[in-house]
């Protein structure tokens, strides 16, 4: 991305026009002052610092200090993408810009709104589509609001150091249950220096029906950003969570690491939207996982746009009869990027049913890679799974990988997995120029049908916004 | 049967030494056995590869007694008479074998490998694991290649068309087995060839065998690869075709028997044009693990390859299909398939699918497919409502499962033998469930 | 013929799941005899010819079933086939691996109870191929896999004409069909009428008229709510509706 102008694509000069490109749009920075930083590396004293700024109880300094002793005893994954270009002792753990998080958007401090207004925050809660926004500077939430007429049904849409200091039994209950710190490298990291996120508890029965919203971004130069976001859904509830990251260019570094856990229970849905647009020097290491109860449905709907390298697979945990797990994602890997993304669905009751949906695009030398795996346990009888992934080459540079694993114990199931990769057809084109398209515009055109079944899943404007994002990133892709 | 024991240097020399081999394959044989002991043996928690396979199982040491010749003769193997060429080994020698005069005047070969060194040393130099399976790949390919016996050679000269199927059968009485197959079909010429493994069921013994398959230009091969171990057999093989230009290559593997049997089996597009169809199936019952890896190597342009590998499983058997497509940035214009069919049939039956596609070249058209299913209670009603009883519907079923890759398997009687082997199985399992599946 | 079989139906219930679809459904035919039955889609006619066949989804919550006096009911469906029922399946499943001719033989002698020689099967079923304008190969091919929508429809038919049953259901075998195709089910139908009863589920007057059943029913809400001649197909024609049976019913 942030590609140079280019004077072949002078067609495109209306496009630049509505949406200027991404470092205008998203590539700035702001030459803020921080209220407060950590001091660069991770040791025990910053781990303690973070709880201690944040005023937290002992409880919660005891998960960061186990999650750190995880954290350092555990070696780098040896899998998935190169993860050698990570200098832990590089990086700041806490970047504090504003000093409190604010619920009227004129207290927010100027030059953070003047961010956010750049990245359409909250401009979308204006639009009066989104039910709710939370946006996050660097390591703190700086602004959230929810619509009263949910806060009235008792819907609570907090930052999680909130939810720490007024709902404890709740954050006691359900954090690092999902995911529990030794799961990972990266979730002991989050476990140990997590600053702000999402915190949702929507009461039983309660559907708020048009989407919460968090919006990310990095602002400081290595600095990393780990927040942690717990959603309870109770029963026969519905909420659509919906986020957006971006991230200023430097030269050096940055690690995005959340921590995202959902508990879906008995006849509840949750949907999770992402649009990931880092930009493609952050490396975006993060671990999703919803458990689902009885006839309780988990949609994620994962878009990948940005980093230099992601590595993600929101997971579904079926634990009861009748649970749905679903997963559409979109990875569009281009110079430089590596998008290794997938999803994990374990079917650990009987009768219940997943769907995995991956499209992928790749291009100038960018590689898209799915991984992905189909658990059943023994006994889970009448498990219905079907994985369909499909991956569209652009170039001759580019490169596409996919590994599904498929582990089942249990004799009554049916479980389907279909791939394919392919080159935009030359018949598509050629058919698609004779109309009067030219290349661009025609290959512009296939990649957005190709991508579409997952885009018509997303809020409106998201969809908008998603589109406008894949012509950024397909800008000049002919020639 | 007269062995050495242990997978040591004194061995080594004293098996060569057996086979009245030429130096060179002494020195490789010793080079080999450096390496050998320098190689662990492949971590089953981080290596991909063996991942899902669990070596500890193998003592190693306890089955490390190799057989060497010893006058043995053949024993309850029954030559099929629709082949029109046989060679029967027993513990690693060859104790007897037949070829039609018109094909061996021809020059066709069907014997050993150390028979043929006189008089086709070269050209087993050329192609004895040096491009198609190498020593170095890893901990087994180097354990054969220092220990190999006396295995199989077939070599059908430039042009020549072999009408009929040839055989070879191989049969272990126990301890270590590493049986080679170096099959040699020069340009333009055409074979279809089986290999059946076998056992008795009371044999313990570890099997780690090769077969390398050249094609040449515009070759044309068939061959079929049926494993039929007994119960305590462990096996860790390769059987690889390297396909030369415009080569039209069939590789069929029924894998069947074994206690815990790991295969590699692959297919290296080398030369332009070529095409090669990867088949397989297998049927892990009560205990048996079966673990298949498969690679389909695209390294020129304008090749073709289409894989379909066919399995059931059993009450607590385990089976590990794990398949890649490999496509190569110069490997444009590629036309890659992949198909893994699982069908649960067994309680406390395990399968694991991993269909993996590597790509990197952009003008390709790949596409793999995996499925994990039972019997389709559908067509049960379906068959029982034309007056099958239940239990012979699933039979049925289950045979026709299979059939889309028996069927291709060249010889009738191996056929026959396959379709047996699979509904022994069957019957062996409804045994167990009061009769139904 | 004294030994005419007979099929009563009666007050059959018939529920998928927790949802009602046959409310009381009764009709009683003989060997030799032809009846049509017509209704509007979801009326129940399917599930009628999945119940009789004993179809594991269709639960049958009352109501009896008898062919010349043996509940149908209590027996698996093989045994029904043995009885002398047999479905011709709207949309027969594809079997691949399983050929033709290797599935009717193993199904004719279960139903038979005794060993057919491979050359007199052969030779019968040669026959009945070239009844129905089949080629030799197609014996071969894999059951229903790949077929064409007329392809399964003959192999059908042809299933019938091997295991030559006492009682055939029709399931909208002329769906899909072109007229030629229609013609060749109703052909077999009259050839076949001696020794089997039809019942026909169709919506074509076409082959009502071709057919010259004995008797027409038409079903609505999962109950036959009139019966009679050829008349009343044609009079659907005439109406293009279902509305006046309810009126008359």
């Amino acid at each position: 991305m942030a590609r140079p102008v280019n004077a072949e694509t002078d067609q495109h000069d209306e496009l630049r026009a509505l949406r200027g490109d991404y470092a205008e749009k998203y590539g700035f920075h702001d030459d803020r002052v921080n209220v407060f930083e950590t001091k660069r590396g991770l040791t025990e004293d910053i781990v303690r610092e973070i709880s201690a700024i944040k005023d937290e109880p002992a409880w919660m300094l005891e998960k960061r200090l186990e999650g750190l002793r995880h954290f350092l005893a555990t070696p780098m994954p040896n899998w998935g993408g190169d993860l050698t270009g990570i200098n832990f002792d590089e990086i700041t753990y806490y970047v504090k810009a504003s000093a409190q998080a604010e619920t009227a958007w004129e207290d927010v401090p100027d030059d953070i709104k003047r961010t956010f207004d750049r990245l359409g925050v909250p401009e979308a809660e204006r639009s009066a589509l989104l039910g709710g926004v939370g946006a996050q500077y660097d390591s703190e939430v700086v602004y959230h609001s929810l619509k009263a007429q949910w806060e009235e049904q008792g819907v609570l849409f907090l930052s999680p150091e909130e939810a720490v200091q007024n709902h404890p039994d709740l954050v006691q209950e359900h954090f690092g249950k999902i995911i529990p710190y030794a799961d990972n490298k990266f979730a002991a990291l989050n476990t140990a220096v997590w600053s702000g996120g999402s915190f949702i508890y929507v009461p039983p029965g309660v559907h708020v029906d048009i989407p919460l919203q968090a919006y990310f971004r990095i602002n400081t130069a290595n600095a990393g950003q780990f927040e942690r976001t717990l959603i309870i859904a109770d029963e026969g509830s519905f909420v659509h969570y919906v986020e957006g990251c971006t991230a200023p260019i430097y030269s050096k570094d940055s690690l995005h690491s959340a921590v995202v856990e959902i508990v879906v229970k008995r006849g509840a849905r949750v949907r999770y939207s992402t649009i990931q647009n880092w930009s493609n020097n952050v490396y975006n290491l993060v671990t999703k996982r919803a458990v689902a109860y009885a006839d309780a449905t988990m949609e994620w709907v994962d878009a990948n746009l940005g980093s230099k390298l992601t590595m993600k697979y929101p997971a579904v945990v079926m634990l009861e009869p009748g649970a749905h797990g679903e997963v559409l994602s979109i990875a569009f890997a281009g110079a430089g990027q590596h998008q290794d993304a997938g999803s994990k669905m374990v079917h650990a009751a009987p009768n219940t049913t997943s769907r995995i949906i991956s499209k992928s695009i790749s291009k100038d030398g960018g590689r898209s890679t799915y991984r992905g795996l189909c658990k059943v346990y023994p006994g889970c009888t009448g498990v219905k799974a079907n994985v369909v992934c499909d991956a569209l080459l652009l170039d001759d540079k580019a490169r596409s990988d996919t590994y599904p694993y498929m582990e089942v114990e249990e004799k009554q199931v049916d479980i389907g997995h279909e791939a394919s990769v392919s080159r935009v057809g030359e018949e598509q084109l050629f058919y698609l120029m004779s109309r009067g398209l030219d290349e661009d515009a025609a290959i512009g055109m296939i990649v957005n049908g190709f991508i579409e079944p997952i885009v018509k899943e997303l809020p409106m404007e998201y969809a908008v916004e998603m589109n406008r994002l894949i012509e950024l990133q397909m800008e000049g892709s002919v020639g | 049967m007269s062995s050495l024991h242990g997978f040591t240097r004194d061995s080594v020399v004293a098996l060569s030494a057996a086979l009245a081999e030429p130096d060179w394959l002494l020195a490789k044989r010793l080079e080999a056995f450096t390496a050998f002991e320098q190689t662990p043996y492949p971590d089953t928690r981080s290596d991909e590869d063996w991942r899902r396979c669990d070596l500890r199982r193998i003592d190693f040491d306890a089955l490390a007694d190799i057989a060497t010749p010893n006058g043995a003769t053949a024993s309850a193997v029954t030559a099929a008479d629709d082949a029109v060429g046989t060679a029967t080994f027993v513990d690693g020698t060859l104790v007897g074998s037949r070829l039609n005069a018109e094909l061996a005047a021809q020059g066709v070969v069907l014997t050993s490998l150390h028979q043929a060194l006189p008089s086709h040393g070269e050209l087993i130099r050329t192609h004895f694991m040096t491009h198609c399976v190498q020593p170095g790949e890893g901990k087994f390919t180097l354990l054969h290649a220092a220990f190999f016996n006396q295995g199989l050679f077939c070599y059908v000269p430039r042009g020549v068309q072999v009408d009929g199927a040839l055989l070879a059968q191989v049969e272990l009485g126990g301890g270590s087995l590493l049986h080679h197959s170096l099959i040699i079909v020069d340009d333009g010429a055409r074979l279809s060839l089986v290999e059946e493994y076998r056992s008795a069921a009371d044999v313990t013994g570890l099997s780690v065998p090769i077969t390398e398959i050249i094609a040449g230009r515009d070759a044309q091969v068939v061959y079929a690869g049926v494993q039929e171990w007994g119960p305590k057999v462990y096996e860790v093989g390769v059987k690889r075709v390297l396909a030369g230009p415009g080569a039209q290559v069939s590789l069929c593997t029924g894998n069947l028997g074994g206690k815990l049997s790991k295969e590699f089996i692959g297919a290296a597009l080398a030369g332009s044009g070529s095409s090669v169809d990867l088949l397989g199936i297998s049927f892990p019952a009560a205990g048996q693990h079966l673990d298949q890896t498969t690679v389909q190597d695209h390294r020129v342009a304008n090749c073709h390859s289409n894989l379909r590998f066919l399995g059931a499983v059993g009450d607590k058997g385990r089976s590990v299909f794990r398949g890649v497509i490999s496509v190569h940035p110069e490997a444009q214009q590629t036309d890659a398939y992949q198909k893994n069919e699982n069908l649960l049939l067994g309680d406390k039956a395990r399968a694991d699918s991993m269909p993996v596609l590597e790509i990197l070249a952009d003008d390709v058209k790949c596409s793999h497919g995996a499925s994990l299913s039972h019997l389709d209670n559908e067509i049960v009603f379906y068959l029982m409502s034309r007056g099958l009883p239940r239990g012979e519907a699933q039979r049925m079923m289950v045979a026709g499962f299979f059939e889309p890759v028996i069927e291709q398997v060249p010889v009738e009687s191996v056929r026959a033998r396959l379709q047996h082997a699979v509904a022994q199985r069957i019957d062996n399992l409804a045994a167990s469930h009061g009769g139904l599946l | 013929m004294a030994d005419m079989a007979t099929l009563v139906i009666d007050d059959l219930h018939v529920s998928i799941g927790d949802k009602p679809i046959l409310k009381g459904l009764s009709l009683t035919m003989k060997q030799g005899e032809r009846h049509v039955l017509m209704g509007a889609n979801g009326s129940g006619k399917s599930t009628l010819a999945y119940a009789l066949m004993g179809h594991p989804s269709y639960d049958v919550t009352s109501g009896s079933v008898t062919l010349d006096g043996e509940d149908l009911l209590a027996l698996e469906p093989n045994e029904r086939a043995k009885l002398g029922l047999f479905l011709a399946f709207q949309n027969p499943k594809e079997i691949p691996g399983v050929s033709v001719s290797n599935f009717l033989r193993q199904a004719a002698q279960s139903v038979r109870g005794e060993k057919i020689s491979l050359r007199d099967f052969s030779r019968s079923m040669s026959a009945n191929m070239k009844q129905l304008d089949m080629k030799p190969e197609f014996a071969r091919r894999y059951l229903n896999d790949g077929f064409s929508g007329g392809e399964r429809k003959r192999c059908e038919m042809l299933q019938l004409l091997t295991l030559a049953p006492r009682i055939a259901i029709l399931d909208e075998t002329d769906s899909g069909l072109d007229i030629q195709m229609r013609q060749l089910v109703a052909d077999v139908v009259l050839a076949q009428h001696e020794r089997t009863g039809f019942l026909v589920v169709t919506h074509y007057e076409d082959v009502v008229q071709q057919m010259q059943p004995d008797y027409v029913h038409i079903m609505t809400d999962g109950r036959i709510q009139m019966t009679g001649g050829i008349e009343l197909a044609e009079r659907l024609t005439a109406e293009k509706s279902w509305d006046w049976v309810a009126e008359e019913a």
